[in-house]
């Protein structure tokens, strides 16, 4: 198979957070060979993230407003304060952990587009992770779906690979651009067949 | 109906305040160190999940989750020797 090597642009992606990230820098992969190189890397729109945010928000101020109420002595839980107190800190440790299994579940769950290959790396919960990959030469269709007022205004969808293999189907779900992506997608096919 | 009544009413009282604030404390307790059995896993996870990914980040998330495991540890120690 022919390895198509591309010039890094100069805007090559630096933000460790992009959803979107073309050519980033110090990004590599498990399987990565050493002539492979990372032409996109995706994860989820970052609108996808806003329930979990917006309840991470009220979470963060609620005890705050239990707080002050209690300084106020409008109200207070039938409970010693040194417990109070234990109740907030376990309040916010948990809440910490709500962020923290979110944001890695974000963060970790990536696709990748190499010159070689697509790679599809997704990881469920705490301990179960699944990686499926395709080459280029073996993809036949790219399409792109994007239903729904939402994802119109923040402009991303879903991209639908359909390889050679009739059971390997990759779908990057939830990605920024999709359009962009399959133009990516197919010009990468175009120049290794 | 004795004269020792009120006494023991008053007795039974602090007894069974102090038995519900000792079992709401073993719940915490308990539960805090589940608690620290997720942490010590999310540690364990980015780990992993940096060696399948790795990118810039990866470090200070490392580091992030060790921080929230030791954060764990010391309200578990604070629910056992300060409530």
């Amino acid at each position: 198979m022919e390895t198509v090597v591309f010039e890094p642009p100069k805007d090559a992606a630096t933000n460790a957070l992009a959803a979107f990230a073309r050519h980033p820098a110090d990004v590599f992969f498990e399987t990565q060979n050493p002539d492979e190189e990372v032409m996109l890397l995706l994860r989820q729109h970052w609108a996808v993230n806003l329930p979990w945010l917006v309840l991470t928000f009220f979470a963060a101020v609620f005890p705050v407003f239990y707080l002050l109420g209690r300084g106020y002595g409008y109200f207070s839980l039938p409970l010693p304060e040194n417990m109070q107190n234990l109740f907030v800190m376990a309040w916010y440790l948990l809440a910490c952990g709500f962020v923290i299994e979110n944001f890695l579940n974000w963060y970790f769950n990536v696709y990748i587009v190499t010159n070689r290959r697509v790679i599809d790396v997704d990881f469920y919960g705490l301990l179960y992770k699944k990686v499926t990959e395709a080459s280029l030469d073996k993809i036949q269709e790219v399409s792109y779906k994007d239903p729904g007022l939402w994802r119109i205004f923040f402009d991303f969808g879903d991209v639908l690979i359909q390889t050679a293999a009739a059971q390997v189907e990759i779908d990057f779900l939830s990605v920024p651009k999709p359009q962009e992506v399959v133009r990516i997608i197919s010009s990468l096919i175009h120049k290794i067949k | 109906m004795n004269q020792f009544s009120p006494y023991l009413e008053k007795l039974f009282a602090v007894f069974s305040q102090n038995t519900l604030w000792a079992t709401v404390k073993a719940f915490f307790v308990i539960g805090l160190f589940l608690y620290i059995i997720f942490a010590a896993i999310v540690v364990r996870q980015v780990s992993l999940l940096s060696a399948t990914i790795g990118t810039s980040l990866s470090p200070k998330l490392k580091l992030f989750s060790l921080i929230h495991l030791l954060a764990s540890v010391l309200v578990f120690l604070a629910a056992i020797f300060l409530v």
